[in-house]
């Protein structure tokens, strides 16, 4: 820690000793010395040793004690936990932009995260997603089955348990197991388990936008889409990802990614599947429907073979 | 009384202890004159009826602030839990929808569910209001956390009433038109605009300037689902298609 960014300005070790019997003296400020300290490097010798090792609680702590501003607080207090609320208005927007538009030159996670991982955005965006999801599951029903008569529709309240599990877990499950990974692998690039959580919180933010867009009722579209989110935000997610594996030799880094994009396509793919399949209820042509049952209300002597009910009426009660 | 050495040289002192010499201290720390104000006490001997009344009158003054959003400190100070409490058990009750069962083909295979339990709901909105406020106070703002429950819980008011009012106009119709359905939409729109406007007029201000966005999100987050927990009670009636129970002794006859 002390190694870094120390400056050492002969210069001004001799200026002191002049100070000191000036300082009664009427002190004329054009003198020439005094701007030398500015910026002129002539007189003095300015020896700066910058190290900047990647680690990122070192730069941290640092700025803490330069800054004098932020403590350690311990874990049981309340300020613990509001340091990883510090965030700004902009500083989330840009970070919610950043997590699916891939710029090849940056890395998301140098320029958008460090210093300052928060859990603001990865918590309210996965619960969003929860909400957004079985809200879009729900309208995606209810328009795939508007015109079928037997199929009285009604919001399920399991999706959102079903959502909010699903992602929570994920969103703490895998980042702490690529964190368990890199450490086994000596973490040569400093990742922090708080940065991991942040970037895979903020890369659900593209299937926000894209679940809404999931209830158009066409299942080409849903899986087009599946692609596009899938695409952007592993994207990102892996660039963001690679220095950390960099250095490994390849038969540890590449099945790494491989893993995490498999496991990024398996939670988009089983969003669609569990929440916006219709295609096994695909519904009766209504026309035969309709006289069976009105015909079946108003005049019981008719029979009917059970083939033209729809399978879901339940047996009656032995 | 402790035993004090009385200094000729401090005559300062020699005063006051000839002072406490000659008044012991003892008997009541009140200042003669002041109010009464140990109203712990004074509620045992007041009627029930008033104390009642109070806290009803207390309520009642922080429903019409929701209804009549001025920003107003009174709310903010005095912060119960009873007006939540109600609105909420209101809410959740009201949401119960008993007109049909479902046929077991639907996604939960349980023959009997419609929409959310009681118990669902409940457990959404109280713990959808303690993250809420939870974040406003992790981001930093400066009123408590009990008062931002409070707000919160006053404020779904709106929403309760667009409620009662879908639930009126649902008596004893199986099945809606969707012209109905639109009216309702419309005003489940209208109060949940109401509900955070009327939110936000109190929590507005407690936040940092530069953080406004980020504590109002989860707010308007909370009101939209419960938004969307009303106008999904009336679009499981929005009715072309018979009621399931037709459907099940239309089955029930087959067979």
């Amino acid at each position: 820690m002390a190694d870094e960014n120390l400056i050492l300005d002969t210069d001004s070790v001799r200026k002191k000793a002049q100070d000191t019997t000036d300082e009664l003296k009427f002190q004329d400020f054009t003198d020439s010395q005094l701007l030398d300290d500015v910026g002129d490097d002539e007189e003095g010798q300015t020896i700066t040793f910058t190290n900047h090792p990647s680690d990122n609680e070192e730069d941290g702590d640092d700025t803490e004690l330069l800054s004098g501003q932020k403590k350690q607080h311990s874990f049981w207090t309340f300020e613990y936990y509001q340091q990883f609320f510090d965030v700004d208005t902009s500083q989330v927007l840009w970070r919610l932009l950043g997590s699916f538009l891939p710029k090849p030159t940056t890395n998301y996670l140098q320029t958008q995260i460090r210093p300052n991982p928060d859990l603001y955005g990865p918590f309210w965006v996965c619960a969003t997603l929860v909400f957004t999801i079985a809200i879009s599951g729900d309208i995606a029903d209810y328009i795939a089955y508007r015109n079928d008569i037997n199929y009285p529709w009604h919001a399920h309240f399991s999706n959102v348990t079903t959502a909010g599990v699903v992602i929570f877990l994920y969103a703490w499950l895998v980042p702490a197991g690529f964190y368990a990974f890199l450490h086994w692998r000596g973490n040569h690039a400093g990742y922090t388990f708080l940065e991991l959580a942040c970037l895979y919180g903020y890369s659900f933010t593209i299937y926000i936008p894209i679940s809404l867009l999931w209830t158009i009722n066409y299942d080409w579209l849903r899986w087009v889409l599946v692609g596009v989110a899938l695409a952007l935000s592993s994207t990102v997610l892996l660039m963001s990802l690679w220095p950390s594996v960099k250095g490994e030799d390849v038969k540890m880094g590449i099945p790494a990614m491989i893993v995490v994009f498999l496991l990024h396509a398996a939670l988009a793919v089983g969003f669609k599947l569990y929440f916006f399949e219709f295609a096994s209820h695909v519904p009766e042509p209504t026309t035969s429907a309709l006289p069976v049952t009105t015909a079946a209300v108003h005049d019981t002597s008719v029979a009917h073979g059970p083939s033209l009910m729809p399978t879901h009426i339940p047996p009656t009660p032995a | 009384m402790a035993d004090v050495t009385i200094e000729p040289s401090q005559k300062f002192d020699t005063k006051f202890t000839d002072l406490e010499l000659e008044h012991p201290v003892d008997g009541d720390i009140t200042i003669p004159g002041a109010s009464e104000d140990d109203s712990e006490l004074s509620t045992l001997d007041e009627p029930v009826r008033f104390t009642v009344m109070r806290d009803l009158r207390a309520v009642g003054v922080k429903l019409f602030h929701v209804l009549y959003p001025k920003q107003s400190r009174a709310l903010l100070k005095d912060w119960d839990l009873w007006g939540p409490l109600v609105l909420c058990t209101l809410f959740a009750m009201l949401l119960q929808d008993s007109s049909s069962p479902t046929p077991t083909s639907d996604k939960d295979g349980d023959g009997t569910k419609i929409n959310a339990q009681f118990s669902e709901v409940f457990a959404l909105i109280s713990f959808g209001a303690i993250v809420v406020a939870l974040n406003s106070k992790l981001l930093g703002g400066v009123i408590s956390f009990f008062q931002s429950v409070c707000v919160l819980g006053y404020c779904i008011l709106p929403l309760v009433i667009s409620l009662i009012v879908c639930r009126v106009t649902m008596i004893g119709q199986d099945r809606i038109s969707s012209l109905l359905l639109i009216i309702h939409l419309v005003m489940v729109v209208c109060a949940f605009v109401w509900s955070t406007l009327a939110s936000l007029a109190f929590l507005a201000d407690s936040q940092p300037q530069h953080r406004k966005l980020l504590a109002v999100y989860p707010i308007f987050l909370f009101y939209f689902v419960i938004g969307w927990m009303i106008i999904s009670l009336s679009a499981g009636r929005v009715g072309n298609q018979p009621a399931a129970h037709d459907v099940i002794t239309a089955a029930t006859k087959q067979l």
